[in-house]
């Protein structure tokens, strides 16, 4: 039954702070709004995120009911399919969590070993068999150019990590900023990704408008129709 | 060496702290435990000594309740389809930890921490039994190691997280035990947890899905390892295997391994008998059994001669000796 759940995620690669357009934890909070749960990974090599990034970081994932991880680029590829794999456990346990609450007034925590054991059991089924669909937002502003081949063999290695699941994905793939605007689309789900592209389309602007970019991510989901965060809670009981 | 790794409770991971001599009661079944000392901590909790009365267990310690459910579930559920196995035990010793139960605490001021005990496996970690003891204990470490994975995957799971420091040897005995099975998966499904280093996807050598290929390919990444810690230490992000097999075969008695060895990278192996095999099979150099070893097989060799039905042969071997001894008797009284 958990093929026929659709987790939806963006996970944002970012190593410096927003500084044009719309507020990205608004923006966050809206993903959250529409059932998207916003993944953030704060690079530090190059040392631009500093404090402020930082906590801005922290920050859009609360909002957005994801997780957040501050990140050295070489361990990019374990973090992005750690989180990934973790957040939609989390989002089915959210949903479960929910669903109990309605059911018998009561949290996963409040169950007894015995229970809580079968409910982790099937939260973990469901995570692997469940539809994911992931808008991969990165940031490739001034300061992350050097880093894109990591970041592209990263990108190439959470895909082997969700080919790997029981359940389907999508994946699209998009970039910022664009041009000294906002996102970019350089794979939209279901396409064959484009992701050696990355380096050759690169925008000379050094604005970073992850605002912007949040919302035209939150699209992505949009143009689809729905906007069925309850989805997850509909198939629970 | 140990490669830094992302903690994914990292944040509250830390709140999980325990005192030595603090006590925690489980909320449903009221069992009390006492810490000793800490053991480890990794991804998912930390792992105390803990004792209970006389008894000693291993205790592992989370704010995730997913988790650790999970790997109680699992270690459970492998303790109890082991009896319908043929060998249910490697020489007596269990695949995973002994679980014992499962339970929570409101610890004051952090909320609810979750807790399963366990087993408490006494062991170093191989990577400091091999430097301890030199690569000549690698064949037996692969021996026991692929035995432990033979029974795994005939229960149709493979390990995931086969790692260095998932894998103890008890100094005394020289016995392999598995820690850590956080990364069991059923064969067909995506890993749970695995290490970039011992990752068959990572090196682009196939898929992150679990099948008895992948432990073999982990295997033998951590039978590199052992063969010589500096392949670890070279800049191994560009993912090439050929840098650790020119290393490995510059020197005869870690060349002779890598037939086996790449014949597991390049997932050659049906099975993880069929890789045992190549492995006992290995001609290692000569002294390569040093001289615990070949007095240990004397004593085995004895033991079984004693303990089988004696016949004419035994009593032709002690005719003999008797012969030997009061001739050489005989000499000495003579001279
Ligand atoms: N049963 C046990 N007996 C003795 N020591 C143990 C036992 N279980 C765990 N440990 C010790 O605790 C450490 C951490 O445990 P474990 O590896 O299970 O945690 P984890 O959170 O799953 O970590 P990771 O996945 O990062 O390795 C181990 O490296 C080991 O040193």
């Amino acid at each position: 039954m958990w093929e026929q759940v659709t987790l939806k995620q963006i996970l944002l690669i970012t190593d410096g702070c927003s500084n044009m357009g719309a507020d990205p934890v608004e923006a966050a909070k809206k993903a959250q709004e529409y059932g998207i749960a916003v993944n953030v990974i704060g690079i530090v090599d190059s040392g631009t995120l500093g404090n402020k990034g930082m906590q801005e970081v922290q920050k859009i994932a609360t909002e957005g009911g994801g997780m957040h991880r501050i990140s050295e680029m070489r361990q990019l590829a374990h973090t992005m399919q750690m989180m990934t794999r973790y957040t939609m456990q989390m989002t089915i346990q959210q949903a479960v969590n929910r669903e109990l609450q309605n059911i018998v007034g009561k949290e996963m925590h409040d169950l007894s070993p015995d229970k809580r054991m079968e409910v982790a059991h099937m939260i973990d089924r469901a995570g692997e068999e469940a539809e994911l669909r992931l808008v991969l937002l990165l940031d490739v502003s001034a300061s992350m150019r050097d880093k894109l081949p990591q970041v592209r063999e990263a990108v190439h290695d959470l895909e082997i990590g969700i080919q790997a699941r029981k359940g389907g994905h999508q994946v699209a793939v998009m970039i910022y900023p664009d041009r000294g605007q906002s996102a970019k689309i350089l794979a939209d789900f279901n396409e064959k990704q484009r992701l050696s592209s990355i380096s050759s389309e690169l925008a000379a602007a050094g604005g970073t408008p992850t605002g912007p970019a949040l919302y035209q991510a939150i699209q992505m989901f949009g143009r689809e129709g729905e906007k069925d965060y309850g989805d997850a809670k509909s198939y629970v009981v | 060496m140990a490669t830094p790794r992302v903690t994914w409770f990292e944040p509250k991971n830390r709140l999980m702290k325990l005192m030595p001599g603090q006590s925690i009661q489980g909320r449903w079944n009221r069992r009390s435990y006492r810490i000793i000392r800490p053991l480890g901590a990794g991804a998912i909790g930390t792992v105390y000594l803990v004792q209970e009365g006389d008894r000693k267990y291993a205790l592992k310690i989370s704010p995730d309740a997913q988790g650790i459910a999970l790997e109680y579930r699992v270690l459970h559920s492998l303790q109890r389809q082991m009896p319908h196995t043929t060998s249910e035990k490697v020489h007596g010793r269990r695949l995973g930890p002994f679980v014992s139960e499962m339970d929570d605490v409101s610890l004051e001021n952090r909320g609810l921490a979750f807790f399963y005990t366990m087993e408490y496996v006494e062991g170093t970690p191989v990577e400091l039994f091999v430097r301890g003891k030199g690569i000549t204990s690698v064949r037996r470490i692969a021996v026991q190691l692929l035995e432990f994975l033979k029974q795994l995957h005939v229960l149709g799971y493979a390990f995931g997280d086969l790692k260095a420091d998932n894998v103890l040897i008890n100094s005394g005995s020289g016995h392999l035990r598995l820690i850590d099975f956080g990364g069991l998966t059923r064969f067909g499904e995506g890993v749970r947890q695995y290490t970039e280093w011992n990752d068959r996807g990572y090196w682009h050598n196939g898929t992150r899905r679990a099948d008895c290929r992948y432990d073999l390919f982990a295997a033998a990444m951590l039978l590199a390892q052992l063969l010589n810690p500096y392949v670890k230490r070279l800049d191994w992000k560009n993912r090439d295997l050929e840098q650790i097999k020119k290393i490995l075969s510059s020197k005869k008695e870690t060349r002779i391994w890598l037939p086996v060895l790449e014949k597991a990278w390049a997932g050659g192996f049906d099975s993880a008998e069929q890789m045992q095999s190549a492995v006992l099979s290995l001609q290692l150099p000569k002294g390569e059994k040093n001289k615990t070893e070949k007095i240990q097989t004397i004593r085995r060799t004895i033991d079984r001669e004693l303990s089988r039905d004696w016949d004419w042969t035994h009593w032709t071997v002690i005719g003999m000796m008797g012969i030997c001894l009061t001739v050489m008797l005989h000499v000495l009284m003579v001279q």
